[in-house]
């Protein structure tokens, strides 16, 4: 077990921020740590949007998410004194706002909308439905009917393209190739360089002459939308890496886990972000690795099998969360014990808020 | 190997790695994304592109295996190398052009990837590929790229690369998918999802199903946890432990019953190892399981 230390802030007091975002490796229970977390913060008075990314079916059956996409957050009823709202990001949606809102008119945003690459766009370019998932998050929190916006972010993989995607789609209009191919309409890049129309002639020739004339044409329609883009990009970006944003990162005791929630909280430090919560996600009842006492040498033959084969992983998954809890510097660190039956509804969610309200709390 | 994340896919692509080895076979393993749990999990470091000869004879292993890792910017640095147009392909990679141009193209970078794959298959580099594919989600967008680039391009290189990709994928006695899953909820909903996907979608032909993390009946546990009741007031962790334990093998068996009855698929079930962390000891005993099964099913040579 991670040895409890009075000092450290209880789990739920560290991440006390407008924004809290949850990140992890995929199979860890991210989606329900999230939501739990909704579920314990609106437990205390708070009200709380969760904005989740791809639930399970019955994850969102419980948050009254079934009827699939939607922007509009739907409040979920439960015995609380807060308020717990839940939405589900609608990426093309929310694309579509931001054109609307950079275009320079309706003609041109509806040029855009209507262009074939544009669908391609929000599942395609690595990173635009993170950068659009940034998006709604500053509109949620913006939003004053919510004290707090809890998100879930993708498996770690992607996770950063959520942090940095703010800034994404500023970095890919000022990308060589889209000022290379853009010159020639632009005028101010009259004096294309050899190398750059070699640049054009070697991509022409691997994707194909019309595919990259498309590319060309949709790009151009984005012309002269960069500073708006630009503009917002640093205001969400400062919203993330400010005090009003916490994270948490969500990881099991599995030795693949917890390498790539090591290589998360390495990410968040370079991008000058702290971690505020390790919750370690899953882990056997810490009891059951407990010495036995003398009266144990009377139990059944399959008993003692069975608690030395839970005892051992018990033993080793509290010792590698202890080490994680110290490699990340999280300002608080919990492990959460496996539930006994499925999570993904409102009463499992209950159980894990009630079990991250009381776990008990270590600093690294 | 497809799967969710979390699922041990990485795990299973090494038993089934080594089974095959056991048998004599030679067998590349291929790895396309993630942090190169695939090395760890074989007692290397991170993988490279160019293969690394990983010696399993210590396990029972007779053929050889080799493991790498498949970058759709390599793969393309390699495309252009060998057309004569190397010297500009490092900077199309360091650019990160493939990404602007994927936007036009979705999938550009997964056809890479299954060229490559297409590639190796080609040149008979091993009697068996093992391709740890992308999360659950991913794989189906991978495995779909060909088509979708076949139907958007109508000539040129990438449209040869898709066709000939298409019919690798197309042919059962080339290439099936074996999707793997833990005996749990959410990921055994995904599995089936993915099933029908890429059946339905991508036309693709699928091996039996695994279910990874089985934990085993105890013998008599349950048997002593009905008798035991008068016992219980001492030692109340331990039964909480036999109850706990009870519950869970409960819940998984009937997670592998509703998997079997919403996918008519032979299904092969390898045990939980009670460690954070699978060694290559556990790879050895997994590869027992999966044989054993393999040959019940009579398709283990």
């Amino acid at each position: 077990m991670i040895a409890a230390d009075p000092t450290s802030p209880r789990p739920l007091d560290a991440i006390a921020a407008p924004t809290v975002i949850c990140l992890g490796p995929g199979g860890v229970g991210k989606t329900s740590m999230s939501a739990a977390i909704g579920v314990a913060l609106a437990s205390e008075g708070k009200r709380v949007v969760v904005l989740t990314i791809d639930p399970a079916r019955r994850l969102a059956d419980a948050m009254g998410l079934a009827d699939g996409l939607d922007n509009e957050p739907r409040r979920v009823d439960g015995d609380w004194p807060g308020e717990l709202w839940a939405t589900m990001l609608d990426a093309e949606a929310t694309f579509a706002d931001v054109i609307r809102r950079h275009a320079p008119d309706a003609a041109a945003a509806e040029r855009i909308l209507t262009n074939r690459l544009f669908a391609n766009l929000t599942t395609s370019l690595s990173g635009t439905g993170e950068y659009m998932a940034s998006e709604r998050l500053f509109t949620l929190s913006n939003d004053p009917r919510f004290d707090v916006v809890v998100v879930d972010t993708p498996p770690s993989r992607h996770a950063f393209d959520f942090l940095d995607s703010p800034g994404r789609l500023t970095r890919f209009v000022d990308h060589p190739l889209y000022r290379t191919v853009l010159a020639p309409r632009r005028g101010v890049f009259r004096a294309i360089s050899a190398a750059s129309q070699l640049f054009v002639r070697t991509v022409s020739r691997v994707v194909g002459a019309d595919l990259l004339g498309e590319v060309v044409d949709f790009f151009a329609l984005f012309d002269g939308m960069d500073a708006g883009f630009r503009d917002r990009a640093a205001t969400v970006d400062a919203h993330l890496a400010g005090s009003s944003t916490a994270y948490v990162i969500v990881a099991s005791a599995r030795h693949q886990a917890v390498e790539e929630a090591r290589w998360i909280a390495d990410n968040l430090t370079r991008r000058a972000r702290s971690v505020d919560l390790l919750v370690v996600n899953r882990v056997i009842p810490p009891e059951y690795g407990d010495p036995l006492d003398d009266a144990a040498r009377d139990l059944p033959e399959a008993v003692l099998r069975n608690l030395d084969e839970l005892g051992s992983q018990s033993r080793e998954e509290h010792a590698i969360a202890a080490d994680l809890a110290a490699a990340t510097g999280a300002s608080a660190a919990c492990t959460i014990a496996q539930l006994d039956g499925p999570v993904g509804d409102l009463r499992g969610l209950g159980v894990l808020a009630e079990r991250l309200r009381q776990a008990d709390s270590s600093a690294s | 190997m497809a799967g969710k994340g979390g699922v041990g896919k990485t795990t299973l692509g090494a038993t089934l790695g080594l089974a095959a080895t056991r048998l004599g076979l030679d067998v590349a393993l291929v790895e396309l994304e993630g942090h190169s749990t695939l090395g760890r999990s074989l007692g290397l470091g991170p993988l490279g592109y160019e293969p690394t000869e990983v010696d399993l004879r210590d396990l029972g292993a007779t053929g050889r295996l080799q493991a790498r890792r498949i970058t759709p910017d390599e793969a393309l640095a390699e495309y252009l190398g060998d057309h004569g147009l190397g010297r500009v392909a490092n900077r199309l990679g360091r650019t990160g052009a493939i990404d602007v141009v994927s936007t036009a193209a979705p999938g550009i970078r997964d056809l890479l990837a299954l060229g490559k794959i297409r590639q190796l298959e080609q040149l008979g580099t091993a009697d068996l590929l093992v391709i740890d594919a992308p999360a659950a989600g991913h794989a189906i967008t991978f495995l779909r790229a060909p088509a979708g680039i076949a139907s958007s391009s109508p000539s040129g290189p990438l449209r040869d690369q898709a066709d000939l990709a298409l019919e690798l994928l197309g042919d059962a006695d080339r290439c099936q998918v074996m999707l793997v899953t833990l005996p749990e909820e959410t990921p055994v909903n995904e599995l089936i999802e993915t099933a029908f996907s890429l059946e339905d979608d991508v036309g693709i032909k699928l091996a039996p199903v695994v279910v990874n993390g089985r934990w085993p009946d105890i013998e008599g546990l349950a048997d002593a946890v009905r008798a035991g009741s008068s016992r219980r007031k001492s030692n109340a962790t331990a039964w909480q432990a036999a109850r706990f334990r009870l519950a869970h093998v409960e819940q998984q068996r009937r997670e592998c019953e509703r998997l079997a009855a919403e996918l008519p698929l032979p299904q092969l079930q390898l045990s939980h190892q009670f460690t954070t962390r699978i060694e290559r000891h556990h790879l050895g005993r997994l590869a027992d399981q999966l044989t054993g099964q393999l040959d019940e099913l009579g398709i283990g040579s």
